[in-house]
């Protein structure tokens, strides 16, 4: 029992209050009445759910876009496995770059290993391919048949009756000279008439030629298969040829190695050397002892996978509502302890709160470029570029501009939220105040703040939310690297699956808001005093 | 007043008048009211709800400043809200992120500004400890019921140590067994303790099992403090021994009959449009001899 009410009050404040009829359930408490609720808000959702992904895979395929076809839940599915596989193969590179040893040696062999079975399978694989593309193609062959046949013969009655008509109407314009006004009205009238039927003609033809299209359009399940296996093979081939050099050839050690014996030899040639240039001898050691420093530092230069435009997103989001926070606080404080202060800000608020990222963008973007001429030497960019974790994540101009556009619209809920807690302040607790004799600081942290602390969050909560998707389109714009970077070049791909992808990205990024929100009912529950539920 | 009290008053309310609204169109809610309370006496004042009652410990504490007339505590004007004067809230006002212990110890920090952290603790306990909320010390006040919040009210004004005490009428929202039971505790503190004290009630059982003296509250607006019934019963005072006591039975009466009349004099006031009674009186204003003791 004791568990159960541990675990309740757990899910109550995580907000994860669906869980707890099955909690109940467990515990055998009331089961009529928790097989109910696990029905309401467990299997409806679902089912919604389900039903949901049943009509976007009937209706998605309808519409064709330049991209192909609108991806279906499973095209989007398989997408995100391209993703992962990406991230995965990348961050295997950059992992076997720095291999040494019997360990590199190790999975060296392993890698040559596969490859010789995945070349294997891929020779498979493209036979199979072959087969079934022969007989999809005698299928279609078949299936078009027909279609070609009427197009084909539909056209050569187009060509044909144009060109009888049209000798015939040369000829007759021949003899059509000696004749008066009658005979050429007729001639006229004829060769409207000849112009009309090829119209149709035509169309008739175009129509077929529709039909024809569409038929060879016509896609075969096994051939997808076959494609996608040898797709799939071929793409893991070409990785292994990749990571087999990175572990082998052009490995750090193999490199290093390399170097060093370069350096050693230009090292016994300056030494023991009876003629040549000593100078540039000399100079040789130099030059490849700072080529071996150089390469004993090196790095896979690892590309921009989803993960780390996600790490990155986040950085900056929780860079702007640090700074939303920071300045919307105190000034909501403010706002609630004073009216004045208050009327003072209103404007302000009521003027800026609509104001789009996209127009904060640019104006930020600006204004920060102004301050970082040459952003690679500014110290802020600089020191931000010793922080730890963060050196990893290009902190660049546009991630600052990023940031202070999320902070500018996220600003404001919680400024208005915290003006609104500080100024709903229980009277009765300021005249214990009063009595008490508290300072202004005192009075501020131990009465006034206490109280504001739960709109305050409801307020940040509201805020991370806004900013989290502003971020996006900051990013979109700004070309910074993050999950907008990650979408725009997926547009810009064009290809089916980047367009996949992009649907990857929403459930990610709805995902990830969820995930803040959540944390943020959370907090907001943990500062609480009183029983009532936030929200 | 024309009420003889023996030493100088310690806290006293000269000539006083409050009011809200402008100055031409003001609404005085009290009116000339003047109370001189000595040192260590228990004081009741006694009135219906909406008479002002809570105005006037705003005035007696400092909260709000009289329109008209002077609020002096020995001798010197009070003018602002301090911990000498200590309130105790109808409605509790303990602050609800913090428990038991905290709050009080809000209080005791600020107060006694000297203390050590040590001292901070033992000065809040003992007092938690007077209150019997020790078992309580750790919880929160939403966790606690009415009466356990105005005993952690109560504690916190007493840990102020101060040299009035003024309750705003501590114990109307309780249920009447937990109110039984805070009276008594109040009653032992203060013959323990020997403060001087301001209690506004609308109870005339707890005025007269409290009080040393029992002050009317007219009803507003324009309220004034009314002519004192001074108790004087015998102390220490048992509630079960106090109500067999003629003398009590007979304080009682007296009370609740003017404020009755209070009342019906009030509403006559107030609306014209009642139908005017019979003047019946009966023919001797001595109590029924079968009346109760209730």
């Amino acid at each position: 029992m004791e568990i159960k009410y541990r675990l309740l009050k757990i899910i109550d404040t995580a907000g994860l209050s669906f869980l707890s009829p099955v909690v109940r359930l467990a515990a055998g408490e009331e089961p009529r009445k928790q097989l109910k609720d696990i029905g309401r808000w467990i299997v409806v959702p679902v089912a919604a759910m389900l039903m949901f992904a049943f009509l976007w895979s009937v209706i998605a395929p309808r519409h064709k876009t330049k991209s192909g076809e609108v991806p279906t839940p499973a095209v989007v599915l398989e997408a995100w496995d391209g993703i992962s596989r990406f991230h995965d193969n990348e961050s295997a590179k950059e992992d076997g770059f720095q291999l040494t040893g019997d360990a590199r040696l190790a999975e060296l062999k392993k890698a040559v290993e596969r490859l010789s079975k995945v070349e294997s399978l891929e020779v498979e694989a493209n036979e199979r391919l072959k087969v079934v593309r022969e007989s999809a193609d005698a299928e279609r062959l078949k299936v078009i048949a027909p279609f070609k046949k009427a197009y084909d013969a539909k056209s050569d009655e187009y060509r044909d009756f144009r060109k009888e008509n049209a000798s015939r109407l040369k000829e007759a314009a021949v003899a059509l000279v000696e004749e008066g006004e009658a005979e050429r009205l007729a001639y006229l009238e004829d060769m409207r008439s000849v112009e009309v039927q090829t119209e149709s003609l035509k169309m008739e033809r175009d129509a077929l030629k529709v039909a024809l299209e569409e038929a060879e359009e016509q896609t075969f399940p096994e051939l997808k298969e076959a494609l996608k296996a040898s797709t799939l093979l071929g793409e893991e081939k070409q990785f292994l040829i990749k990571y087999i050099d990175l572990v082998g050839e052009s490995s750090r050690e193999f490199k290093l190695a390399a170097a060093r014996e370069t350096l050693q030899a230009s090292r016994k040639e300056f030494l023991s050397s009876g003629e040549g240039d000593l100078y540039k001898l000399c100079g040789n050691i130099i030059k490849n002892e700072k080529l071996a420093d150089t390469i004993g530092t090196s790095q896979y230069a690892k590309p921009w996978t989803l993960p780390k435009q996600i790490v990155r997103s986040l950085f900056c989001v929780f860079a702007g509502f640090l700074l939303a926070s920071v300045i919307a606080i105190p000034i909501g404080i403010l706002c609630g302890l004073s009216k004045t202060f208050m009327a003072a800000m209103t404007p302000f608020i009521a003027l800026f709160k609509p104001v789009s990222p996209l127009v904060w963008l640019p104006i930020v973007m600006i204004i920060v470029g102004g301050f970082m001429p040459d952003p690679d030497n500014h110290w802020l960019i600089v020191a931000l570029g010793k922080v730890p974790i963060l050196k990893e994540y290009k902190i660049d101009p546009m991630f600052l501009s990023s940031a202070i556009t999320v902070a500018l619209c996220s600003l404001w809920a919680t400024l208005v939220n915290t003006a609104l807690g500080v100024g709903s302040i229980d009277k009765d607790h300021l005249n214990v105040a009063r009595v008490l004799r508290l300072g202004f600081f005192a009075r501020l942290f131990k009465i006034i703040i206490p109280t504001a602390l739960p709109l305050i969050f409801a307020g940040l909560r509201i805020s991370l939310g806004v900013g989290w998707m502003v971020l996006v389109a900051a990013e979109i714009l700004s070309t910074s690297e993050g999950i907008g970077k990650f979408v725009n070049d997926m547009y810009t791909n064009g290809s089916a699956e980047s367009f996949a992808q992009i649907f990857v990205v929403v459930f990610i990024v709805g995902f990830i808001g969820m995930v803040l929100d959540r944390i943020m009912v959370f907090l907001q529950r943990l500062v609480s005093f009183d029983t009532s539920p936030a929200l | 007043m024309s009420e003889v009290i023996t030493g100088a008053p310690f806290l006293e309310l000269d000539g006083v008048a409050i009011g809200f609204g402008p100055e031409k169109t003001r609404e005085d809610i009290l009116k000339d009211v003047n109370l001189q309370v000595a040192k260590n006496e228990f004081v009741a004042v006694i009135g219906f709800s909406g008479s002002g009652k809570s105005t006037l410990v705003s005035l007696l504490a400092g909260l709000e400043r009289p329109t008209e007339g002077e609020v002096r505590m020995e001798g010197v004007e009070v003018t602002r809200p301090g911990p000498r004067r200590g309130v105790m809230f109808q409605s509790y006002s303990l602050l609800p992120w913090l428990n038991v212990f905290g709050n009080i110890e809000l209080a005791v920090k600020q107060v006694f500004s000297d203390f050590s952290s040590s001292e901070i603790r033992e000065h809040a306990n003992r007092y938690i400890d007077m209150v019997n909320l020790t078992d309580a010390c750790e919880k929160a006040p939403h966790e606690l019921s009415g009466g356990m919040r105005q005993r952690v009210s109560l504690a916190r004004t007493l840990s102020m140590q101060p040299d009035v005490l003024l309750l705003d009428e501590p114990l109307s929202a309780l249920d009447a067994l937990t109110r039984a039971v805070l009276q008594d505790e109040i009653l032992q503190i203060w013959e323990k303790e020997k403060k001087t004290v301001v209690l506004i009630t609308n109870d005339v059982d707890e005025a007269i099992l409290l009080a040393d003296r029992i002050i009317p509250l007219t009803m507003g607006p324009e309220a004034t403090l009314a002519e004192a019934f001074p108790v004087e019963l015998e102390r220490p005072r048992d509630r079960r021994t106090l109500t067999d006591q003629p003398e009590y039975q007979r304080l009682k009466a007296e009370i609740t009959s003017y404020l009755v009349g209070l009342n019906k004099e009030a509403r006559k006031l107030r609306s014209k449009t009642l139908v005017s009674m019979p003047d019946v009186k009966p023919k001797d204003f001595k109590l029924p001899s079968a009346m109760p003791g209730r």
